[in-house]
């Protein structure tokens, strides 16, 4: 491959749909979807049950063919005659269901030798390293916990050094603490192994540590897509105040330019949508009109930028 | 293609279930050739009553190919079952299991997935009923000795030297594998549409139960499709006991079940190719 082709794929985005569109009968699960991965992302897939990103998943992994729109492997396009191109992604969708009647090396040689029957067993002991799963790869997968078949799930992702991962929601069913592992994990698959990662959960906490880049969906529909940081603009913060008596707040703040950044409002809770610097002068206000101020916490957060989100979509449509 | 095929049966012979099917056809020739062992003398003379009074009849008749030919009659019906076993859960297992959407996330083609399934359980097959060869033949050949071999038919008794015995047997099992082979064609495409093996190892057992009832009704109605049914040639393994040999039959049959199959494994190949994968 010559200098300039390699650098016209390092530009290429790695995974790019355009217009996907897919249905269900009368149910529209994908709409008009596009979007693009670079190399390096760690890219958050958000939306609600039902928001279409499990078929959005399973379409750019060919295992649901879409109505409309293509699918772009860098810069291929990608479809059921050039299914070879998939040895660039390694996946995960919905549960990591795998042969329980089979030992975790077993099942991770078999897909390993599915992807590449050349990878030596020198790789499958790396990864069951990088997975903390080495101790245990010689039990068989029935006697697992989800977490590790979900850390097993990922070393079979991995095995053939992919550039990119596909993580339907990889934190599903696991508890606490397997969920900080799991974040660790992915975040070092990113950091130490250079890894592009397509992530959706549910837990949109999770996300908002872990993205680099994101895609918000809802009803099949994009709403929103970039970088972490400037969809979380702080200056859209929003700051919960909780009073100590009831209070008719329109009246109180009459006359005051805090009446329009007035969110959403009930006798003991106001929320407000403003830059929090400006929280101590809202304080101020407040007090000297009368207000009695059991706390003032912001709600800065991806999961209350996300709601606010799709509750005012819900409400425009 | 070979990785596949390795991989497929690795997983088909680690599974504990695979082996129901084995031990299934021991425990049933066991009891066969225990009874045959017991009452074998007496069953022998019962059926040979109106013809012991017409001919004197010498020899060795309860021999391990009489008992071999009892217990292909009584099994051979049943063989279909154990095949669908294996050959309804290919694909639908996997769809339950939910493997199937981890398999189809790694660059094979579908159409090669569903040759790999279909050759993968076309060999599970052949092991079946080699496996049901040696412990029916060689276990009644030991346990019951050589000797000459009386077929029994409604209207004619066919008498086998021993010496012209053993080849009619390979064919016959040849002709079992190719007949067991279009039911694992026919589960395997039963398969590709559900997210559940029992629903296809059902169907599969339906279809040659109604198919087989169709096949024996001496009908003028049904004697029109017989000749399309493939129930209706499952049985062309008999054909090897007759003297002389209806070859053409037999080749017609061979032909009609091998159409079937192709049949199957084509309408498998096209219809998964096109399934979108929910499971």
């Amino acid at each position: 491959m010559s200098n300039l082709q390699s650098q016209i794929i390092e530009l290429e985005p790695i995974l790019a749909t355009r217009s996907l569109s897919k249905s269900f009968k009368d149910f529209k699960a994908v709409q008009q979807l596009t979007f693009s991965i670079d190399k390096g992302d760690i890219y958050g897939f958000l939306g609600q049950n039902g928001a279409g990103k499990s078929t959005t998943m399973r379409m750019l992994l060919g295992l649901i063919y879409p109505d409309e729109g293509e699918i772009f492997i860098e810069g291929q396009l990608f479809n059921n005659q050039n299914r070879h191109l998939l040895a660039k992604i390694g996946a995960i969708i919905e549960r990591p269901d795998m042969y329980g009647y089979l030992t975790g090396w077993e099942n991770l040689r078999m897909f390993a030798t599915l992807s590449d029957p050349s990878i030596k067993n020198s790789r499958l002991e790396e990864v069951l390293e990088i997975v903390g799963l080495r101790d245990r790869a010689k039990d068989k997968v029935k006697a697992y916990s989800m977490g590790m078949k979900q850390r097993l799930g990922i070393a079979i992702a991995l095995v053939h050094k992919p550039e990119l991962l596909i993580l339907d929601e990889p934190t599903n069913g696991l508890d606490p603490q397997g969920i900080a592992e799991m974040r660790h994990l992915i975040l070092s698959l990113s950091k130490d192994l250079n890894k592009t990662i397509l992530i959706s959960s549910h837990l949109l906490f999770e996300i908002e540590q872990i993205a680099t880049r994101m895609i918000i969906m809802h009803k099949g529909k994009k709403i929103v897509e970039g970088q972490v940081e400037e969809l979380l603009n702080p200056n859209e913060t929003l700051v919960e105040v909780h009073f100590k008596h009831p209070i008719e707040l329109t009246t109180l703040l009459n006359n005051t330019t805090w009446l329009s950044l007035l969110h959403q409002t009930s006798p003991l809770v106001a929320v407000f949508k403003m830059n929090p610097s400006e929280t101590p002068m809202l304080n101020k206000t407040l007090v000297e009109r009368g207000a009695e101020i059991m706390e003032i916490k912001s709600k800065h957060s991806l999961e209350a930028y996300f709601l606010t989100l799709t509750n005012d979509t819900s409400v425009k449509n | 293609m070979i990785h596949l095929l390795k991989i497929e049966l690795f997983k088909i012979f680690k599974r504990p279930r695979t082996y129901i099917s084995f031990g299934t056809i021991t425990a049933i020739t066991f009891v066969i050739q225990l009874a045959m062992l017991t009452d074998g003398k007496a069953f022998v003379n019962f059926a040979l009553q109106g013809i012991n009074e017409q001919f004197e009849i010498q020899g060795n008749i309860l021999n391990g190919y009489l008992v071999t030919y009892i217990i292909l009659q009584s099994l051979l019906v049943h063989i279909p079952l154990l095949v669908a076993l294996v050959a309804g859960d290919a694909l639908a297992g996997e769809a339950n299991l939910g493997t199937l959407r981890l398999l189809l996330t790694k660059p094979i083609s579908r159409p090669k997935l569903v040759m790999v399934k279909f050759l993968s359980s076309v060999i599970y097959t052949f092991i079946l009923i080699t496996w049901l060869a040696v412990v029916a033949l060689a276990f009644s050949l030991l346990l019951f000795g050589k000797g000459d071999m009386i077929n029994l038919k409604s209207d004619s008794i066919i008498l086998i030297l021993q010496d012209d015995i053993m080849w009619r047997y390979l064919a016959s099992f040849a002709f079992a594998a190719l007949a067991m082979t279009t039911i694992a064609a026919m589960s395997l495409f039963l398969s590709a549409f559900a997210d559940n093996a029992i629903g296809p190892i059902m169907t599969t057992m339906g279809i040659v139960v109604v198919l087989t009832i169709l096949s024996n009704l001496a009908l003028p109605l049904f004697s029109l499709i017989k000749p399309y049914l493939f129930t209706s040639h499952m049985i062309g393994w008999k054909g090897f006991f007759d003297n002389p040999v209806p070859l053409k039959s037999i080749l017609t049959s061979a032909g009609v079940l091998l159409l079937y199959t192709v049949g199957f494994v084509l309408g498998t190949i096209f219809y998964f190719n096109k399934k979108d994968i929910k499971s």
